[in-house]
């Protein structure tokens, strides 16, 4: 099984070759690939049928559990065969459609890619595997829609796609990890069998939501949805191909492919069902109000979408069945009228429903692909779609929650699917509005092979639904319901509430035809829509994203050398702070205040203290600063003598002095000082850090002093100082003896660093000579 | 006058010093051919040099067998302390002391110059003695467990970085070297401070001293943290991680290339390593829980600062400068979950790190070949010119974002679900986030990773003088990068395989 992934990228790698080899017709070489793949999938039809299940385990990292495990059951039977066989259909399709187009050599590489990795999806049973795939086809979408990549607007719909796609994929992912995380293990077979651990688990709400962010972007769903229409810049085989048979459907293979281990909870019930009803009725809504033919499909296929979504959400076996019915006829007719689009495109050079008209003269083949795409479309009664729309209504009828709603619901975008079918069938190839001079012609036979199978289909299949589609359906739907449930199909129920109900959906689709255009000059406030819609929200957030990238640049890393010291200094207060809040410490501890204990001279020296520092900040001389900071140095080396430490005193008296004389020695060697102001705002910012920051070293140093510092050392100095250094004061002890290599050890450095001083002084740098 | 007992003393470790030496192999190898180098330098002349880069690959290459012989004479669990307790030989050290190795031959295999470049063979001497002088430092940091030692090689670190940053001697270098030389002073300082603390608490500067950990419990817990964050923040700049990340984007910049491209990647990893010990000795004391909460801060803010400027960033360097303050978060993740496995998965996102980076980096670096400029919009339909470079460049941006089929992605993979593993075990919010904010920061890098490639083949060529210079070396060096970021994705196993064999010896005080 592993082959029938693999074939795909092996061939995508030689396309090139075999390109420069064939010239022009390659792509009807490279057809074969999916038709070979189509025959060899149908080899296990027998046995799927029959309800076998065939899995396949090649070991990846087996230490995590993570495997190309592959699994054909029905469902992905299912889907394997429809991505195989409308990829056939699609590559004799595009050979002849690409033929303009520079470079189809890669166009073939990247569509090649892209089944193989939707084949790969489907047959995926190992979670990780599955999410890898998943990423593959939006990566290979990416590409495809990118390219005519000479127009902006393609460009721009494939990167917005890819976004949309790839972050959702990512939620994926987390919900599979977290998935995994509760089951320990990633073996979809093994999860099915301890579900009820997954749905009792308190992490179950964000598994779902994760899974669904993901099914939801790639299927297009409210809010996600704003992505499709936009792809429609790509390539018409590819509009039909990725983004109305195969691609979108992803979304609703992982729902179905779930649906056992994750369904029947009211969460995940109401949440597809909203969902999917808001999808299906704005998908429809919109789908009336354009005129561009590829607009209206984009949004008819949103629509569509939205049905599976809210069947799959009803969660009934009825439900599931006709959610499944329901996917093939909608693949079968909307692949069919996307490459119609294609073919009226190529031929007409326009895609605009008010432009066309009559085409049926020029173009006979297509057009009766076209009749039998709508009729299917419509629901006209022995056609397929017919079928698919009896269960749903039937579904609705008996769904468990809310039925009422659902049936309306279902009934308003039939009947907009009607009236665009109308639309198509008959304002495009039929209706006779003469515009001026027309001559087309019908589209090469090449182009024609693939949109005419496909309606074609949609009649047989309803004609004799009980033995060609019957059999597997069944299987699919007892995958994804999780029991063995008959399915029956046949077109003939006889004269029922349904059929009825049928009847009123093409009655009042015709009428809505014929108002159609009334209807789009009602102003629906859709600019309203429109600017603050999911694409508001989308550019909105991009936007957002490189407004807070600007701010956070211009704090985080302005360039300014203060700055980074401010937000070095205010992330170690916080830091700190944040420890103190969470030990719930008095921030600053007062009562370790002992004022009476404070003498008057180390008040003054304290009050030194504070005008230097307050020199320092107003003064514009580099002289005054220095001496400034050489009065707080002194004014601390003179409390230190105050509390005992005459050494350290001393240290720093010297310390102090050696700085305050080398930066007076290089003074003379720097550019004039030139002040630049701070903003107010700035300098507010840069005092409230410092305060903060000074409150809480002080705050830190209280509550330190609080809890005397036990230590092994000093107990050992005060025992030996006398004993073994024969002196007094323990820290020249230390000093001197104890640690005497280490006291050498830094007069060295420190004569190294003199000599070096020395060195560079005298270093005489002549102006453009570095050496 | 010392008594005969100390005589004693000092005959011991005299005597354990001289049986450290043959443990401490590759290092004296690198020492050694750096006084070879600083010699040949000398006494030859400017003709000669360019042997010189031959030695360094020579020296390196010869360290590397040295220490695959360490790696395969020491066991598993085993750590051998070496000259009196300053450095520890773990399989982990000697697992970064490959990763080091690595990065050290493709730092000199990159600016190796081109047949066609003679006189542009102006790679000083210096340049190369202080790349192997770095190389030095790494391997010493991932041993070191003496904060004095941890300090000495941080700094022969920093200060052939410090060089090798302004050697340039152009403005934009000398800006960066001073920024540089600024920020490592003060967090030196900050870390010298700290380590002084702890000295003062213990009695000891042995991090993995029992009598280091005894010290510390003994200490109230807000000095010790106020003395964990100094010492941290010498670190932190090592691995340019949030507060401590400002210098990288001038320095990228301002740098030759392949230096760059070693700084993004050995020194980090070092820092991380060090950090990972010191953490560990640190964080049985009760401390765990925030010292957790801080580390997972700093990783989210690194993540999150370095790809929401990414993002704006219209030079190339500078956009992986801060790309690699992201992957330092990312990195960061990895110990943050204080578990086996996040280690782990940290040791298998620095490898892969290693070859992702390295081969962005190439690639920068054959673009600016091509146009003579590091501006990404002069990359501009590129990839249509030259297809076999444009399609490793989308694997290479594909593998730094962490999307399939690539190594990055099981690497981020791995860190995610080490996260999620500590989190459910643990229950605390800040792992949490810490994966919300990991998954988040995926999806932004992927808007500017892909800048790139999108650059490449979705505009047409602006510029129309596109040199037509052949990199032989650098383009097969790059088709050598990219086929282990592929292979190790189908194949992760195989380096997964290594990783396990390393047990952090270093936790064994933890349970």
């Amino acid at each position: 099984m592993l082959l029938i992934v693999l074939i795909g990228y092996i061939c995508a790698l030689l396309v090139p070759v075999i390109a420069k080899a064939l010239g022009r017709s390659h792509g009807y070489l490279i057809a074969l690939v999916p038709l070979g793949v189509f025959v060899y999938l149908s080899t296990y039809f027998n046995r799927i049928v029959e309800g076998e299940v065939i899995s396949r385990q090649y070991n990846w990292v087996p230490s995590l559990d993570v495997n190309f495990t592959f699994q054909l059951d029905g469902l992905s039977l299912f889907f394997g065969l429809l991505i195989s066989f409308f990829g056939f259909l699609i590559f004799v399709y595009a050979a002849a459609y690409m033929k303009g187009y520079k470079e189809s050599d890669k166009f073939f590489m990247y569509l090649l890619i892209f089944m193989a990795s939707m084949l790969g999806l489907v047959m995926s049973s190992n979670l990780i595997a599955l999410f890898i795939f998943w990423e593959l086809t939006s990566f290979s979408s990416y590409l495809l829609i990118g390219f005519s990549h000479n127009a902006k607007t393609s460009r721009n719909a494939a990167l917005q796609a890819f976004l949309v796609t790839a972050s959702g994929g990512l939620a994926l992912l987390a919900g599979f990890i977290i998935l995994g995380e509760v089951t320990q293990t990633y073996e979809l077979v093994e999860i099915l069998s301890i579900h009820e651990r997954v749905i009792d688990h308190p992490y179950y709400l964000a598994i779902v939501i994760l899974i669904l962010l993901g099914a939801f972007t790639k299927s297009a769903q409210f809010p996600f949805h704003f992505w499709l229409p936009n792809a429609m810049a790509a390539p018409t085989p590819v509009s039909a191909y990725l983004h109305s048979a195969t691609m979108v459907k992803a979304g609703i293979y992982l729902i179905a492919r779930f649906n056992p281990t994750l369904g029947g909870t009211e969460i995940w019930q109401f949440t597809l069902m909203i969902a999917g009803g808001i999808t299906m009725l704005l998908g429809a809504i919109l789908a009336i109000q354009h005129t561009d033919l590829k607009k209206i499909l984009a949004y008819t296929t949103i629509s569509a979408l939205g049905i599976l979504v809210l069947m799959l959400g009803a969660g009934t076996s009825l439900a599931i069945q006709s959610a499944m019915v329901f996917l093939l006829a909608h693949a079968l007719y909307k692949g069919a009228l996307f490459l119609i689009t294609g073919n009226i495109d190529k031929q007409t050079g326009s895609r605009d429903v008010l432009e066309l008209s009559g085409l049926y003269k020029f173009m006979p083949f297509t057009g009766v692909a076209a009749f039998l795409a709508c009729f299917s479309m419509a629901g006209v009664l022995p056609f397929f779609g017919f079928i698919g729309k009896e269960l749903i209504y039937e579904a609705a009828l008996h769904a468990t929650v809310q039925h009422i709603a659902l049936l309306v619901a279902v009934i308003v975008s039939g009947v907009a699917f009607v009236a665009i079918a109308i639309e198509i069938g008959y304002g495009l190839f039929i209706q006779n509005i003469s515009f001026s001079e027309r001559n087309y012609k019908e589209a090469p036979v090449a182009m024609l092979v693939a949109p005419v199978t496909l309606a074609v289909l949609g009649l047989v299949f309803g004609l004799f639904a009980g033995v060609l589609v019957q059999p597997l359906l069944t299987q699919v739907s007892n995958v994804v319901g999780n029991e063995d449930l008959p399915l029956e199909l046949h077109f003939w129920h006889g004269f029922n509430l349904v059929l009825m109900l049928s009847l009123l959906t093409l009655l009042l689709g015709t009428a809505l035809f014929f108002v159609r255009k009334g209807i789009r000059k009602i102003p629906l406030h859709l600019d309203y829509l429109y600017n603050h819609g999911p694409t508001a929200w989308y550019d909105g957030l991009l936007q957002l994203i490189k407004r807070f990238a600007r701010l956070q640049t211009s704090y985080f890393q302005n360039g300014y050398l203060r700055n980074y010291i401010a937000v070095i200094v205010a992330f170690f207060s916080f830091m700190l702070a944040s420890v103190l809040w969470q030990f719930d410490l008095k921030i600053f501890p007062v009562a370790n205040f002992d004022i009476d204990n404070v003498r008057f001279y180390e008040v003054i020296i304290l009050a030194f203290t504070l005008v230097a520092v307050f020199v320092f900040f107003k003064t514009r001389s580099r002289l005054t600063s220095i001496v400034t900071m050489g009065v707080v140095g002194y004014a601390v080396a003179i409390i230190f003598i105050f509390f005992g430490a005459p050494d350290v005193a001393i240290t720093q008296f010297l310390i102090e002095t050696l700085t305050v004389v080398l930066f007076v020695l290089i003074l003379h060697k720097l550019p004039p000082l030139r002040f630049y102001p701070l903003k107010s705002f700035q300098n507010g910012l840069y005092i409230i850090i410092s305060i903060g920051f000074g409150l809480l070293m002080t705050s830190v140093l209280l509550l330190v002093t609080e809890h005397p510092m036990v230590s092994g050392l000093k107990a050992y100095f005060a025992e030996n100082t006398y004993i073994l250094g024969k002196g007094k004061n323990a820290v020249n002890v230390i000093l001197v003896d104890f640690r005497a290599l280490d006291t050498m050890g830094e007069i060295s450095v420190l004569a190294i660093a003199a000599i070096g001083i020395v060195a560079l002084l005298k270093l005489k740098l002549v102006k453009g000579k570095m050496k | 006058m010392p008594d005969v007992s100390q005589m004693q003393g000092l005959t011991n470790k005299l005597a354990e010093i001289t049986a450290s030496v043959s443990s401490f192999l590759p290092e004296i190898s690198l020492a050694v051919s750096i006084i070879i180098i600083l010699i040949y330098d000398l006494i030859t002349h400017k003709r000669q040099r360019q042997y010189l880069l031959l030695f360094a690959l020579v020296a390196l290459l010869l360290t590397g067998y040295l220490t695959s012989l360490q790696w395969l004479s020491a066991s598993r669990g085993a750590e051998e302390f070496l000259f009196n307790d300053m450095l520890v030989l773990d399989k982990a050290s000697i697992f970064a002391k490959f990763v080091f190795l690595v990065a050290g031959i493709l730092t000199i295999l990159m600016s190796w110059p081109d047949r066609a470049h003679k006189p542009m063979l102006s790679i000083p001497g210096e340049q190369v003695i202080l790349l192997v002088g770095l190389v030095l430092g790494t391997f010493l940091l991932c041993m070191s467990v003496n904060l004095l030692m941890v300090y000495l090689a941080l700094e022969l670190i920093s200060l052939c970085s410090y060089i090798l940053c302004t050697m340039n001697g152009d403005k934009p270098g000398s800006e960066a070297g001073l920024k540089f030389i600024l920020f490592g002073a003060v967090s030196s300082a900050f870390m010298l401070y700290g380590m002084s603390l702890f000295y003062g608490f213990t009695g000891s500067l042995h991090i993995n001293d029992p009598s280091f950990v005894a010290g510390l419990e003994t200490i109230h817990w807000l000095p010790l943290t106020v003395a964990g964050l100094l010492v941290i923040s010498g670190f932190l700049f090592k691995i340019a991680a949030f507060p401590f990340q400002v210098w990288a984007p001038d320095v990228y910049q301002g740098s030759p290339t392949p230096i760059v491209a070693f700084f993004s990647v050995a020194p980090k990893i070092a820092g991380l390593f060090i950090l990972i010990r010191f953490t560990n000795a640190y964080s049985f004391v009760d401390l765990a829980t925030y010292w957790q909460e801080i580390l997972a801060a700093v990783a989210i803010l690194s993540m999150t600062v370095g790809n929401f400027a990414a993002i704006r960033q219209k030079n190339a360097k500078r956009m992986l400068a801060y790309s690699s303050i992201a992957h330092g978060g990312f990195l960061l993740c990895g110990l943050v979950t204080f578990t086996d496995f996040g280690l782990s998965a940290l040791l298998f996102y620095a490898a892969i790190y290693v070859l992702m980076n390295f081969a962005a980096f190439l690639i920068v670096m054959l673009l600016e070949g091509k146009t003579h400029s590091l501006e990404m919009d002069t990359f501009k339909g590129l990839g249509l010119k030259f297809p076999v470079l444009g399609v490793l460049t989308i694997v290479a941006m594909i593998a730094l974002t962490g999307l399939p089929p690539t190594a990055g992605f099981t690497a981020k993979f791995l860190i995610f679900s080490s996260i999620w593993a500590a989190y459910a075990s643990s229950a605390k919010p800040i792992l949490l986030y810490l994966l919300i904010f990991g998954l988040f920061n995926t999806v932004i890098s992927l808007a500017y990773y892909l800048k790139i490639p999108y650059l490449l083949f979705f505009k047409e060529s602006a510029v129309t003088m596109v040199s037509d210079r052949k990199d032989y070396l650098k383009n097969i060096l790059l088709v050598f990068l990219i086929i282990p970021i592929i292979l190790l994705f189908f194949k992760s196993e195989w380096l997964l395989y290594i990783i396990n064999s390393i047990t952090f010896v270093f936790q064994k005080v933890h349970k």
